[in-house]
């Protein structure tokens, strides 16, 4: 059968309608692109054209330079060490939340559970806090002299205190753990509406014919969440890759660019120097190219979860 | 009667507009300042108070930010013409830049000269707070050193110490202080997630070691090269990582900022501390117990020594402002020592010394901050570039900073997250050599004139051997 669309002739009644609706549609639809074009659009366009200019910020003195701050990126050793602990921090937190946070809400969807809504509030309540006043609080709680020194300690697992944030050994790993159970909730949250989307009769049916809860999960329930899954770990990469409050709270990038991830090798070189002038031209150049980056990861996730919805 | 009526609402309206009017008359104008002086503001709320209650006719609105705050939320309404109507130069800018941009009024507009008369002689000096002889801004202290030890004489005592004197002194003392200590104090506490403060604490040891090295955010060569990888400079990192290694640094001085360490000196968890004057007055109101001295820093050779730091420019009246006779009139009150006390108050609580002549003597009460002062007035003039030509200025709004700095490599070192510090202080001399003589290339200046060959380490430069070099 032919795939070509059949021309069909509208009458004036029907056309009239069509061109209400369609109006309607942008009518709703104008405000969120009104805001996303002076909120979102506006500032990646000006971003980009700062990235073309030798320019402090702080002046009126630009200086066109072209390419310049691309190629002097390419050369920027401090740049790639951030661009690499970008995706260190993402392969590190991208499994841990979504696996965990798939955890819970198996757990706490369970309608037998008392105090469901209890627990669901409790893992939630991380999200709504500020990151900065996470950080503030976190950085008392992992210091030297903080709880979990003293936690370890007396369980006989550390047998001296450490300044995890300020070691750079450690840095990195408890910004993931802080970053991990500052966002679980939301993704939580996602899995929650994924799970309550599963019907009830299908995991009755598997108990009766004999499956145990686990079987039930990875072969019943997992095939049918799995588009949300798809939606899930995307947004999971490219928050990640975006991440910023919390690491600038907890450690600023340190000790010695540790935790130095794009968003705080940005921000620290649009606002700040030790000698001259800050470089907002440069910074705009490595958000510009890292949010390339970011868009091609999107789209490549975005690509392979089509794929997999179409293999099943 | 429809006409009574239209009359009366007209005659109403006409009396309410007017009344508007009035009270609108009568509506004290609002004076913006900003600016990031944490350690003054409880006799700066003070002042306030005081000078709102004279001036009826103006409301302060102050607003302190941190530096990066200041940068990254004030600037661009500055250049958008909606900046606040009084603000300090941005630390990372210099007089001569703001200028251009055309940011600051003249003040001698609107400041008359029996005001200015007031101010201590050379504090008004041209390229900090004068350009081109115009005087646009006004300094907020007089300068002094900022990288002096403050030492805690309760934990000395209790561990049989003396004040040490040389880098090994230093050392074995922070060392004893941290076993004696047992978990409870520590021998060395410094803010080490604020680059700045690990930056003068490294420069002043390097000076301490007998090392040319400029103070921070300046350049200086030795022959011809950022001298970042010299002799007296390994000495410094070696005592820094000496200190590291044999556990005397404070556990968390990595993550925390220097008003946290000062706070933690003031508890008792640590001997020393490298910080400013404005310590004692946090310190007097808050820990009126604590026990405490002031020395220079420890010396790591004979001529070592530590160096006086560049006046800066400070508050200015912005060029866009409604009201420059109220923000000159703020400006005359804040330094007013007949009807106002905050220059007294400053000084008095050991905030900052003042700029205003006659002002340190009458207040100076506090021994510790005389002792300071004493200690502080050991440091000597060394070689700045832009008192040996003003274009200097130029070249620092041009240079583009290296990454790592020396500020990061001291950072590193304090973390212990870098092995070979000396590696990266020669590939960060290198690195500041070429973009040094690029900056200057750009600016029409020669990169020889960083060289100050007649000065000998240790010794203080003088305008003799300035005029010795021309």
């Amino acid at each position: 059968m032919s795939q070509k669309a059949i021309k069909v002739k509208q009458n004036p009644i029907q056309r009239k309608n069509r061109i209400k609706l369609n109006l309607w549609c942008w009518a709703f639809v104008s405000l969120t692109l009104i805001f996303y074009l002076l909120f979102q659009g506006y500032p990646i366009l000006c971003s980009i054209y700062y990235s073309l200019f030798n320019w402090s910020g702080m002046t009126s003195n630009m200086t066109y330079v072209g390419l310049e701050n691309y190629q002097n990126l390419l050369k920027d050793n401090v740049f790639w060490g951030a661009f690499r602990n970008s995706f260190r921090y993402m392969i590190m937190v991208v499994p841990l939340e979504v696996t965990i946070s798939l955890f819970f809400a198996y757990l706490l969807n369970d309608e037998k559970l008392r105090a469901r809504t209890a627990y669901r509030v409790s893992l939630f309540v991380p999200v709504v806090v500020t990151a900065s006043i996470v950080g503030i609080v976190m950085i008392f709680i992992w210091s030297s002299n903080g709880i979990i020194n003293y936690v370890l300690k007396s369980l006989r697992l550390i047998d001296k205190n450490i300044n995890w944030l300020g070691n750079a050994k450690y840095a990195m790993r408890t910004v993931v753990i802080v970053s991990v159970w500052k966002d679980m909730g939301t993704y939580m949250i996602y899995w929650l509406a994924a799970l309550q989307g599963v019907p009830a009769d299908v995991i009755e049916a598997a108990s009766v014919d004999g499956a145990t809860r686990g079987k039930t999960f990875f072969k019943v329930v997992v095939p049918m969440i799995a588009p949300t899954a798809g939606i899930i770990l995307i947004l999971c990469t490219i928050n990640s890759l975006k991440a910023f409050d919390l690491i600038q709270t907890l450690t600023g990038g340190g000790p010695f660019f540790a935790t130095d991830v794009i968003a705080t090798f940005v921000y620290r070189t649009a606002f700040t120097s030790d000698m001259g002038l800050p470089r907002f031209g440069y910074a705009s150049a490595a958000a510009t190219m890292f949010g390339i980056v970011v868009i091609i990861i999107g789209a490549v996730l975005n690509a392979l979860k089509g794929k997999l919805q179409k293999l099943q | 009667m429809k006409k009574l009526f239209s009359l009366l609402l007209a005659a109403a309206l006409v009396l309410s507009l007017c009344g508007s009017l009035t009270a609108l008359a009568d509506e004290p104008i609002t004076l913006r300042v900003y600016d990031w002086s944490d350690s003054t503001l409880v006799y700066r709320q003070k002042f306030h108070e005081e000078f709102m209650a004279n001036n009826p006719d103006i409301k302060i609105e102050y607003t302190q930010l941190t530096i990066d705050q200041f940068n990254s939320t004030v600037v661009g309404a500055i250049q958008n013409g909606e900046g606040p109507d009084l603000f300090p130069v941005p630390t990372t800018l210099n007089l001569s830049t703001a200028v251009a941009e055309n940011w600051f009024l003249p003040l001698e507009d609107y400041l008359p000269q029996e005001f200015l008369d007031t101010f201590l002689d050379g504090t008004l000096s041209e390229g900090v707070q004068r350009k081109n002889g115009v005087l646009y801004t006004l300094p907020e202290s007089g300068s002094l050193s900022n990288s002096m030890f403050f030492y805690n004489k309760d934990i000395l005592a209790e561990c049989g110490l003396e004040v040490p004197k040389t880098f090994e002194d230093f050392r074995a003392a922070c060392k004893t202080i941290t076993e004696k200590g047992a978990g409870r104090y520590w021998g060395l506490i410094e803010g080490g997630n604020q680059a700045n403060r690990c930056d003068i604490l490294f420069r002043a040891l390097v000076q301490s070691a007998g090392g040319k090295i400029s103070i921070n955010n300046r350049a200086l060569t030795v022959n011809g090269r950022v001298p970042y990888d010299t002799e007296e400079v390994r000495k410094a990192v070696e005592l820094l990582q000496g200190i590291v290694e044999d556990g005397s640094l404070y556990p968390d001085t990595a993550s925390i900022s220097a008003p946290e360490a000062r706070e933690l000196f003031a508890q008792g968890k640590a001997a020393f501390l490298c910080q400013g004057l404005w310590c004692i007055g946090t310190w007097a109101n808050d820990h009126p117990e604590l026990n405490y001295g002031v020395m220079v820093p420890p010396k790591g050779a004979d001529n070592g020594y530590v160096a006086n730091v560049e006046s800066i420019p400070w508050m200015g009246i912005y060029s866009k402002t409604k009201y420059p006779e109220a923000a000159a009139r703020y400006l005359k009150a804040l330094y007013d020592t007949e009807t106002y006390h905050y220059q007294a108050d400053v000084v008095k609580s050991g905030s900052y010394v003042s700029v205003i002549k006659g002002v340190n003597e009458a207040n100076m009460v506090d021994p510790v901050m005389k002792e300071y002062y004493e200690a502080a007035s050991q440091c000597i003039d060394i070689p700045i570039a832009t008192s040996r030509n003003v274009k200097f200025y130029d070249f620092y709004s041009t240079v583009v900073g290296t990454t790592p700095s020396l500020a990061s490599i001291a950072q590193g070192i304090l973390s212990q997250a870098i092995d070979e510090p000396m590696d990266y202080l020669a590939a960060l001399s290198d690195a500041e050599t070429n973009a040094w003589k690029t900056a200057c290339e750009a600016v029409g200046i020669d990169f020889s004139e960083l060289e100050f060959s007649n000065w000998v380490a240790g010794q203080p430069y003088t305008a003799a051997d300035y005029a010795a070099l021309q």
